[in-house]
This record gives C-alpha cells, structure tokens and sequence, in this order.
C-alpha cells in the first residue's frame, strides 16, 4: 500500500512536471543568472524576492492607466498560487515603483528595471530586485495609450516582468500571443496573463 | 535576448549592495557645444520633472577611439551588441513594405564618428528613482539616399542618437567604430513625436536627431555584399529578416528603393 502510495505521488509529481513550465521554456526569470543590477540599466529583469507584491504609484501619475495597474493587480495577479499583489501608498519597502513620463529618444513604450536603492539576492531564475521601477512611456508615445485596453495590456504585462515574466513570444508556445506577455506591437492587445505565465508564477511562489 | 555585461567592480561587488553604491564609478563625460540644460550625473546635461522629460543636450565629449587590428565584423559586433536589445519597443515590423513605410528616413551610410551623449535623468526629484538615460550619437556619411530628406548640421550626414542601456557599454561602442556600409530605417526625433500629437519642444532639440526604427530592425549591415542583421537580434520574431538574411545587399537596396519609389 506505501509502495502504491509513493508510486501514486511519482505520478502526480510527474504530470505536475510536465504541466509546469521549466527554465527551457525560455520567457521566466533573470536575463542573466549572474547579474548585478546597473543603475540606469533598464534591461535588468528579475523576480520578487517574495509572494507579498507591493506596488506604489506616483503621485500625478495619468489616471486612466493607474485604474487598469490597480485593476492588473487585482485581476491578472493577486491569489495567483500564494501572491499578494496590491497598491500601497507609501514608497518605503515596496516592491514596485510606477512612473509615467516622456522618455524622449528611448525605444520602448514601458520597461522594468531595478531601483537605484535596490536589494538582491537569489541566483539563476530566481534572482530577485526589491524594488524593481516600472516606466511607461505614456508621454512619449501616447497614441500607445489610447485605449483602455492598451493600457491594460501594458499594465499585466509590466506588472508581469516585475514577478520575473519575460515575453510570451520567446518561448514557442502556439497561444503566445494571447498573453499580455506578448510583445507584439499591433491589436488586438491580450489584456491578461496565459496559463503558461500563471503555471510559472504558481511555481515560484 | 540580449545577454548582459558587467565591469569587474560590478561583478567584485558584495552580494548585497546597493545600485546606488555601484553607480558611484560612473565615467566622466564633459559637456559639449549645444542646448544647455542642467549638469547631471555624467556631467551631461539634462533637464527633467516628475513626468515631462524633453529637454536634452546632444552630445558629450567622449568620442571613438578605434581599437587597433581588429576583424571588421568583430568590430561590428563589439559596436552594434550593445545598442541591440529586445523590449517592448513602439514600433515593430512584419514585413519590408511596412518598415519602409514607417521610415522617415532610409539611407546607406558608414559611420563616420560616435560620441557620448547626450544623457538624461530622469525622476530627478525622486530620491530613490531618479535615473541617467543614456545615449550614444553616430555621425553617419550617407553614400546612397533611399527615402526621405534629412535634417542634418552637416550635408550628406545624418545624426543618428541611439539609447545605450548600460553605461559600462559606452566605451566598447567608443573603440570599435565599425566601417562597413548599413542600410538604415531612421526615424526623426521631432517628427515623430508630432505625428504623437506632442507640442513642439522648445529649442527644437529633436530637430537632427535620428534613431533606428527600433533597436533590431532600424540597422541591416553589409559584409562580403551579403545584408546580414545586428548580432542578436533572436528577440525579433516578425519574420522581418526572412528572406533578407544574407541577401546580396545591392539588390536589397534596390528592392527597398522599389517599394519606397512605390509608396510616394
């Protein structure tokens, strides 16, 4: 009956291995296992040091996309496996900084990287930053942001580098491009996570 | 996905320091000759606010240093792998037709010069957010004009100003000036932020300032006469370089001056 039971629990750790995405899925975790977050770097991408997932917000910050980020927390990411993602109000310890401004000259139309006050520590794909800043580059490009279901989309998808998601079209999954994940530049623009991204936050936290 | 470099201070640091104890070392860059703002963390000038960030200085005094013997496509790369990134970029391709016409400039040109500069800080009044964006501006001699007119200071060049994420990357695209001929998708600083519905910006600092279209897709070099991509650019998956990749570069010249001709 053990032998059962324990064979029983190999099977079900098994499919779980096989539903869960690994690190050859190729879009999770730290660009690089070794990095040393670089002010002004905004290429750095890690995960959170923990499952409680604090995010302030710029006092005049655009209002329209401060709903959707709020609303991104709520929806796309808080109770996912043990997350707590929420808005706070004050800037000390949190996890993510949100700003919003005209970015002149810069490629992107949001990216994350880490704080100048930034902490570290984990290693491979579960190195962490606290606190990591999200910029959206609404000032900038503001047809990008027209829509509310763009600037949804950019909600999920930066709040989603701040737990350590990479772009759903660097892995080869058919449905890539349903997740906000996606970095594709034309409608429709997915506004929620996929269950791939789900499958990885359920395992890191 | 562009894979990260550090310094040897980086990469000697505790494993818990602060970002802001690492930015201490920061190069020294004197400012040049143009618009003015405020002195920042380089020594650069910039001006910004909470959310309005335009005004910018273009240039800084560091200026390519070419290495010695070193193999032209090496070069290439050791110039072009650090200004090649993935992100979530305001503009991406699919297909020829739309790059070129999304371009507001295309051209065949040889880098004639790089220098550091201008810079940015952003947040300034955020203690703990405040940021240097950075950049790197190319002089590029225009040997074959594709499409458009270029704003430029000097006739047959145009600026190219490109965003560098790393300040320790500044240098290696200092020394490795690469010498073969591009074919460049540029779009204009002030003109595209017009079409944006933005103000114009006082001063007109984005009047010469040129980018690629985006940092994957804006530059396509020519070795042996083939076309051949920016090193790492796997975080493209437009299918853009299908059929393009190592192209005779004289017929894809000409292809996109067929399509450019086609679109007036």
């Amino acid at each position: 009956m053990q032998r059962v039971g324990r064979a029983g629990v190999l099977a079900v750790a098994g499919l779980l291995s096989l539903l869960a995405p690994t690190v050859s899925a190729g879009n999770w975790g730290a660009l690089d296992p070794d990095y040393r977050c670089a002010i002004g770097d905004p290429l750095s991408q890690c995960t959170a040091d923990d499952n409680q997932h604090f995010v302030w917000i710029e006092a005049n910050f655009e209002s329209g996309l401060e709903t959707r980020i709020v609303e991104s927390l709520d929806q796309d990411f808080d109770s996912i496996g043990g997350i707590l993602a929420m808005r706070v109000t004050t800037q000390a310890g949190v996890d993510v900084k949100v700003f919003d401004g005209d970015y002149s000259g810069v490629p992107f139309r949001a990216w994350t990287t880490c704080s100048p006050d930034a902490v570290f520590g984990g290693s491979g794909d579960s190195r962490w930053y606290r606190s990591q800043i999200a910029y959206f580059n609404n000032g900038r490009y503001p047809a990008s942001y027209d829509e509310a279901i763009e600037k949804k989309h950019y909600a999920c998808h930066e709040i989603g580098h701040t737990l350590g998601l990479r772009h759903s079209d660097d892995h080869q999954h058919p449905d890539a491009d349903s997740s906000c994940m996606w970095d594709g530049t034309r409608p429709p623009y997915p506004v929620s996570l996929h269950n791939h991204d789900v499958n990885h936050l359920e395992v890191e936290y | 996905m562009r894979r990260q470099r550090f310094a040897g201070a980086v990469l000697g640091a505790a494993l818990l320091v602060s970002c802001r104890s690492l930015g201490a070392a920061a190069p020294a860059a004197s400012i040049p000759s143009t618009p003015s703002p405020v002195a920042g963390e380089d020594g650069a000038s910039s001006t910004s606010n909470s959310t309005v960030v335009q005004s910018l200085v273009p240039g800084g005094s560091a200026e390519s240093t070419p290495t010695a013997e070193v193999d032209p496509r090496e070069r290439s790369d050791l110039f072009w792998d650090p200004l090649t990134y993935d992100g979530d970029f305001a503009y991406q391709f699919g297909s020829l037709s739309d790059i070129v016409r999304a371009s507001d400039l295309i051209a065949v040109a040889k880098v004639a010069d790089v220098r550091q500069g201008p810079s940015n800080i952003i947040h300034e009044d955020q203690p703990d957010a405040a940021m240097t964006l950075r950049f790197v501006t190319a002089r590029f001699a225009i040997d074959d004009l594709i499409k458009g007119d270029p704003e430029t200071r000097q006739p047959g060049e145009v600026e190219v100003t490109m965003f560098i994420p790393s300040r320790e990357d500044v240098g290696q695209v200092l020394e490795n000036v690469p010498e073969e001929p591009h074919l460049m998708f540029l779009l204009n600083e002030a003109a595209d932020r017009a079409r944006n519905g933005l103000p114009p910006t006082p001063g007109d600092p984005y009047r010469y300032w040129y980018l690629p279209i985006n940092p994957l897709q804006g530059v396509i070099r020519e070795f042996d006469g083939r076309a051949e991509r920016l090193p790492d650019t796997s975080g493209d998956h437009s299918g853009l370089f299908d059929g393009i990749e190592g192209t005779d570069f004289d017929a894809l010249v000409a292809q996109v001056r067929s399509i450019a001709d086609r679109q007036e």
